[in-house]
């Protein structure tokens, strides 16, 4: 089995889809990465969303297959000729010495906008900054999503929110279920935000830096509805000065403590 | 004739499963294919809707009560089949007696190797014992069969190496192939593992990996392969996959070029095939075991 087989088998329809790769030419995992995703959408019968990591997880598995045959016959390996137009990064070190300097690269080429209270950050700076509304980078969105987002012009989680889902998944190339996603974490965070807004310190005071918690969510004994038959003393609301989650000191912990 | 085993001495990894699609998957491509059941659990012989008791079987022929053809019977999918019984159990006992005991299935499919292209034999879940050695003395190819689940990496390496062994002191050389079953992708486990797997066995693995499926399970409820209830089913492309592998492993060569020969030409047919498909380098050419 090669790695072409293999990448088919974990995330392909197994023979099916190995039988089109080979039928039209696609002989190796390497010959993968010179296909346009659109082009093996069309020949897959796939989705773009789904061809595209469908490509993610070849680039994967070939540079893991490589460690893999790095690991059993390093010597093999050594003596290998190099495969020309690309340069293969080969050990864990290697590999993540790489990542980092791309990482790099592409934090020198294309800044990518911190949240509104990084401000020590020089990439703030050279963006455009947001009056209104909440940027984009707030919500955790992975960066493929959060590029395709900005590429649009959508800066703020409360224009992502609002736009119409379909229109987002046009214009941005995302599938409609990642623009739905990005949407619902938006509104989220948008909330979120808006929560901590709410109880931060007045204006006038020095700017300093909010630090939100999220409540955890509810204890079992909160969520529980209790029967006719209960207690007073479980219906009866927590006093103001505590947390509305947290029951008394005197009432127990609850019918399931 | 190409004799191929079905071997792992776990059980419920899907040798019979196996084995019944891959003869009818074969039998569909115009090949003359016996099913020869070699486990006194005679699953197979059920799976293709045979009553072991109600006849002559293989148990028969191993003791020289009956000649192999007269143990023959038709199977769906224009199969032949060599059924069993649970008094195949007793050969186990029975063979301290004979002479040369592992020596009797290859004897006894010599006697009717014109008359097929393949012959599947389904081995018990023991692979220490006289049947297995039967099987592995009659092989010209021997798949290990392994499941795509829990402690099956560890449990196929201690397989592979018992076979091995068995192998050694019988003095057979066979093929060796690996074969995944029972592989669900949408666990991540299972997809860790068919990784570890092509890690190991990668050479030896063949490019289709049997996925779990229902169907599966309700073609031997009825006694019949996939491919008469549910032709078009995934379990039914992944057997037709698997059998146009197996055809093209190696010419189909003569019984008389089975053991070391026939393996020399299966590395030989791999060879070449992987140098068309341009998996080697040029300039190294690396010989799978």
């Amino acid at each position: 089995m090669d790695a072409l087989a293999l990448l088919c088998n974990l995330y392909g329809d197994g023979p099916s889809t190995l039988k089109r790769l080979r039928a039209h030419g696609v002989l190796r995992i390497e010959d993968l990465g010179a296909r346009q995703a659109g082009d093996l959408a069309t020949l897959l019968a796939l989705t773009p969303a789904i061809t595209r990591r469908f490509l993610k997880e070849a680039s994967a598995l070939e540079q893991r297959v490589l460690d893999s045959a790095d690991a059993v016959n390093p010597v093999e390996q050594a003596h290998a000729p190099k495969r020309a137009g690309r340069e293969v990064v080969r050990g864990k070190q290697a590999m993540l010495a790489a990542a980092a300097q791309l990482w790099t690269e592409l934090d020198r080429t294309s800044p990518v906008p911190q949240t509104q209270h990084a401000t020590e950050s020089a990439h703030v700076q050279e963006e455009p900054v947001v009056k209104d509304g909440t940027p984009l980078a707030a919500a955790e969105l992975d960066r493929a999503t959060f590029e395709a987002l900005h590429g649009i012009g959508i800066r703020t989680l409360e224009d992502l929110a609002g736009m119409d889902s379909e229109v987002v998944a046009a214009a941005s190339g995302l599938g409609l279920s990642q623009v739905l996603f990005a949407q619902g974490l938006a509104r989220r965070e948008a909330r979120a935000q808006i929560e901590c807004t709410q109880r931060a310190a007045p204006s006038d005071a020095p700017e300093e830096l909010v630090v939100c918690i999220l409540q955890p969510s509810a204890p079992t004994d909160s969520r529980f509805s209790p029967s006719e038959r209960a207690p007073a003393q479980w219906l009866s609301e927590p006093s103001g000065s505590q947390c509305e989650h947290e029951p008394a000191a005197d009432e127990g912990a609850g019918p399931f403590a | 004739m190409r004799v191929i085993s079905l071997v792992n001495q776990k059980g419920g990894c899907g040798k019979t499963t196996a084995a019944i699609h891959l003869a009818a998957a074969l039998s569909l491509a115009k090949q003359r294919v016996l099913v020869v059941d070699l486990d006194p659990q005679a699953h197979a012989s059920m799976g293709l809707s045979a009553q072991g008791e109600s006849g002559p079987t293989i148990a028969d022929v191993l003791c020289d009560r009956v000649t192999t053809r007269e143990a023959l019977r038709s199977a769906p999918c224009e199969l032949t089949l060599l059924a069993s019984c649970q008094r195949l159990a007793e050969f186990e006992e029975e063979s301290a007696r004979l002479v040369g005991p592992e020596q009797r299935l290859r004897s006894a499919l010599e006697e009717v190797a014109d008359d097929f292209d393949f012959a599947l034999v389904d081995c018990p879940a023991r692979a220490d014992g006289v049947l297995t050695a039967n099987a592995l003395c009659a092989s010209t190819s021997a798949f290990l069969v392994i499941e795509t689940g829990a402690f099956a990496l560890q449990g196929a390496l201690r397989a592979r190496a018992l076979f091995e062994e068995v192998a050694e002191q019988q003095g057979s050389r066979f093929d060796r192939r690996v074969l995944g079953t029972m592989f669900d992708k949408r666990t991540r486990f299972a997809r860790e593992l068919l990784v570890a797997l092509h890690s190991r066995f990668g050479d030896e693995m063949y490019d289709t990996v049997v996925r779990s499926s229902v169907r599966l399970r309700e073609a031997a409820a009825c006694g019949r392969p996939v491919f008469d209830i549910a032709p078009r089913s995934a379990a039914a492309d992944d057997f037709h996959s698997l059998a146009a592998e197996v055809l093209g492993d190696a010419p189909v060569v003569g019984r008389e070029l089975g053991g070391h020969v026939a393996s020399s030409v299966a590395r030989a047919a791999r060879v070449v095939a992987a140098r068309t498909s341009k998996d080697l380098p040029n300039g190294s050419v690396h010989v799978p075991n």
